[in-house]
């Protein structure tokens, strides 16, 4: 993008385009300076309030995107009516009958079941585990160069307690017989468009047996809100939230893998690792989108948050990943020159994410980039850059700037 | 793994049928003094299934179907149904050559904000985008129409795109002015002469609107289609009004900007006019008496008086203002709307349209007297 862009939309009355133009065209520029374009176009970003929510961004509102703001991430429980919100088909469920709702389980089985949330609350074990739930589009509007999709920043995530049966349970009374492959999940949800793929996912049978997978009827404790899937929805920790299929009313056992658009065609990665390709040379093959790749974020300071010289500031923020574990966390407060450990706070399970805390004194007045870097242990590391077509899985080291008064 | 799950063996499972705040929300029925939220319920389901029987087998007789449904107490008879009303917060569109195709193709399944939360992207990745649309989604569009949508994109969301004329971006609600052309006519329609040609018609009729339609306007077309809750500006009910063949034909091939309904030149001709077949199988109301000259006169009067101003005063939505609002107020030259959907709609106002309630404007007499002149000014074609 040229330079003169920058020019043209700063002049501009409309602040979006604005917003825009400028963390686009900043991005060639030095990263600092990215930063503090990002920082100034914060306030145009529109707080709407649906149905059972809280203050939420606004990305778009039919069928809805809504962002948590990242104050939020200060809980280790993201508060139901603050947890992001994204939906693909326009028909979304906004009247569900909780005496009607049936649970359809069928296809590759001996006994299908139709099972009423009464009787999924009483005739199975009930299970409870805290786990992070990330858009595989978190984050996408970082990329550079651009690409399409929800513009998401950090808050298309959220960690919360879910409780419900596990699908091994499930599938177990149904008698799946030999020979399943895959077990297709779809919810209630519905295209405007008879030519709109619906939206169905699938999982391999050993994952969808391996006790970890759950259908979850509460949330925090409470049901579900509307726009996060009441009465129930797929729980698939450690695995991007695509595959949490919301309002689930079907799942189907197949005896061969699932071909449908959501899966063959959409919700893909780079086969390369990490998922990194370039536009130059996109990778020639890809495959679905899975686990959550290892990431840590700062939840304070906030960007454009001003602290003061005079007294320590505890830098605090969380990391998680697909459910191997954080080993430690390094935090950097002179642009990456030097690291140091964080403290970690307790663990709340392997699907969680895990704060972490860093207390720091400033040792001068001015604007300081603070960056964070974790290690799981698995021997896995954050990485500088990052780039896919689709901008799914970001997870790139991730700097903040603060100003020390 | 499984040791991580926390148990609680002793708790009962989920409670998920327990009323709780979220009611407030819920078509809630008022409760009887003196008598208990669930005993209550109970209470209704013992007359409601009866009830239920032998209006179903009222229906099966083939009486008026549409009025037993709105009576069935089925949704009133159980205390457990969720439900939310979800609001709407549309950007003002910028206005560039295109913007009228962007309007009747693109926004049927979803927000205009969707476009305008992406970044500037060149002319060639908005036609990738925008044949995605098409080959993947199922939009419906002519290649006149891909070509003045991506103008669109790119002028307004393009490397060069300059600073849009329409407003400010972050207002909540598009109200403002759209540009002001008349949508084209639509292709010249035909119903088959013969009853056997016109039945073929219908029956293929039948199988698009099944295919392409009901999603909105749900499968008899009464505008309850499983989308129909999510937008602001409702689909139509099919069954209120009778439509003239060019209002059909005009409002299949331009689509209605400023609603979710798209344009569906996408389709042959042949279809085109099955479709107009069998929408018109959709209104069988039988009408009223024509009104006295006197009723008609003074319908006129109340009509030039408040409504004339957006409907023009014969009654073809061209009024002073018309060109101002969208959607664009009705002509009662190219559809007539029922009598009692007349009196609905000028009573309730329609939610998301210039159209206001006249509850507490207009008389009883008044209401009566408009609603048999607005459907005076019919002209069948």
């Amino acid at each position: 993008m040229k330079p003169e862009t920058v020019q043209s939309l700063s002049t501009s009355r409309r602040g979006f385009l604005h917003c825009l133009g400028l963390a686009g065209a900043g991005t060639v520029l030095a990263p600092h300076l990215t930063l503090a374009l990002a920082e100034s176009t914060h306030r145009s970003e529109q707080l709407v309030r649906f149905p059972e929510k809280t203050d939420l961004i606004l990305r778009t509102d039919r069928p809805p995107q809504l962002e948590t703001p990242l104050k939020y991430f200060r809980q280790d429980l993201t508060p139901n009516e603050a947890f992001y919100v994204r939906w693909h088909l326009e028909g979304i469920p906004t009247s569900v009958d909780a005496d009607r709702f049936r649970l359809e389980i069928d296809g590759h089985v001996e006994k299908p079941l139709s099972l009423s949330l009464a009787e999924l609350g009483s005739q199975f074990e009930r299970v409870s585990l805290v786990a992070v739930n990330q858009c595989s589009g978190n984050s996408r509007s970082f990329f550079e160069p651009r690409v399409a999709g929800g513009q998401w920043k950090n808050g298309a995530m959220g960690n919360a307690r879910w409780t419900g049966v596990r699908l091994r349970d499930l599938l177990d009374r149904t008698k799946t017989k030999a020979g399943a492959v895959e077990v297709a999940f779809s919810g209630l949800d519905r295209a405007a468009m008879s030519g709109t793929p619906n939206f169905v996912k699938a999982l391999e049978i050993e994952h969808a047996r391996d006790s970890e997978v759950m259908v979850a009827y509460q949330m925090n404790g409470t049901d579900l809100p509307m726009l996060n899937g009441f009465p129930l929805r797929l729980v698939v920790p450690g695995w991007y939230a695509t595959y949490w299929v919301k309002a689930l009313n079907h799942i189907q056992v197949l005896p061969e893998k699932y071909h449908g658009f959501w899966m063959d065609k959409a919700y893909r990665i780079p086969t390369s690792p990490n998922g990194n390709e370039s536009p130059d040379h996109l990778a020639p093959e890809t495959t679905p989108i899975n686990r959550l790749s290892l990431r840590s974020l700062f939840v304070r300071p906030e960007p454009g948050e001003q602290i003061s010289s005079r007294a320590p500031f505890e830098i605090e923020g969380i990391a998680f990943d697909s459910g191997t574990g954080i080993q430690r966390i390094e935090v950097s407060t002179d642009n990456g020159g030097s690291w140091k450990g964080a403290r970690l706070d307790q663990d709340l399970g392997k699907f969680s994410w895990r704060r972490w805390r860093f207390d720091w004194k400033p040792p001068s007045p001015g604007k300081h980039q603070l960056k964070v870097r974790a290690f799981n242990r698995g021997g896995e590391q954050q990485t500088t850059t990052l780039w896919n077509r689709a901008g799914y899985m970001r997870n790139v080291i991730e700097q903040t700037e603060v100003k020390v008064l | 793994m499984q040791a991580r799950h926390g148990r609680s063996a002793g708790r009962r499972g989920p409670q998920p049928a327990r009323p709780r705040d979220h009611q407030r929300k819920t078509r809630d029925l008022p409760t009887p003094p003196g008598c208990c939220r669930q005993d209550y319920f109970r209470a209704t389901w013992a007359f409601a299934v009866p009830l239920v029987a032998s209006l179903c087998f009222l229906a099966a007789c083939g009486t008026l179907f549409s009025d037993v449904r709105a009576a069935t107490p089925e949704v009133q008879a159980t205390n457990n149904v969720r439900s939310i009303t979800m609001p709407h917060f549309e950007p003002d569109l910028p206005i560039a050559p295109g913007c009228d195709e962007y309007l009747v193709v693109c926004v049927s399944c979803h927000s205009p904000r969707y476009v305008t939360m992406q970044p500037l992207f060149p002319q060639r990745q908005w036609e990738e985008t925008v044949d995605k649309m098409v080959k993947v989604y199922g939009a419906q569009m002519d290649p006149a129409q891909r070509a003045s949508i991506v103008q669109y994109l790119v002028a307004t969301h393009g490397p060069n795109s300059a600073p849009a004329t329409a407003g400010d971006e972050d207002s909540d609600f598009t109200s403002a002015a759209r540009p002001s052309s008349r949508p084209e006519t639509g292709p010249s329609l035909s119903l088959a002469a013969q009853d056997q040609g016109r039945l073929r018609q219908v029956e293929r009729g039948d199988e698009l609107f099944k295919q392409n339609c009901a999603g909105c306007h749900g499968a008899t077309g009464r505008g309850d289609g499983v989308v129909a809750q999510v937008l602001l500006r409702k689909p139509k009910n099919l069954a209120s009004t009778r439509f003239s063949m060019s209002f059909l034909s005009q409002v299949l091939w331009n689509g209605k900007r400023g609603t979710a309904m798209p344009s569906w030149r996408g389709l042959a001709h042949p279809d085109l006019e099955a479709l107009s077949a069998y929408v018109l199988t959709l209104h069988t109301a039988v009408q009223p008496d024509q009104p006295s000259k006197e009723a008609l006169t003074h319908g006129n009067q109340v009509f030039q008086k408040n409504c004339a101003q957006c409907h023009g005063e014969r009654g073809d939505g061209k009024g002073p203002t018309a060109t101002t609002l969208l959607p664009e107020p009705a002509s009662f030259k190219l559809k007539q709307p029922d009598f009692d959907y007349v009196l609905q709609v000028v009573s309730e106002g329609i939610p998301g349209t210039a159209m206001p309630s006249w509850k507490n404007q207009l008389s009883q007499s008044d209401l009566q007297a408009l609603a048999g002149f607005v459907r005076s000014l019919f002209e069948p074609r």
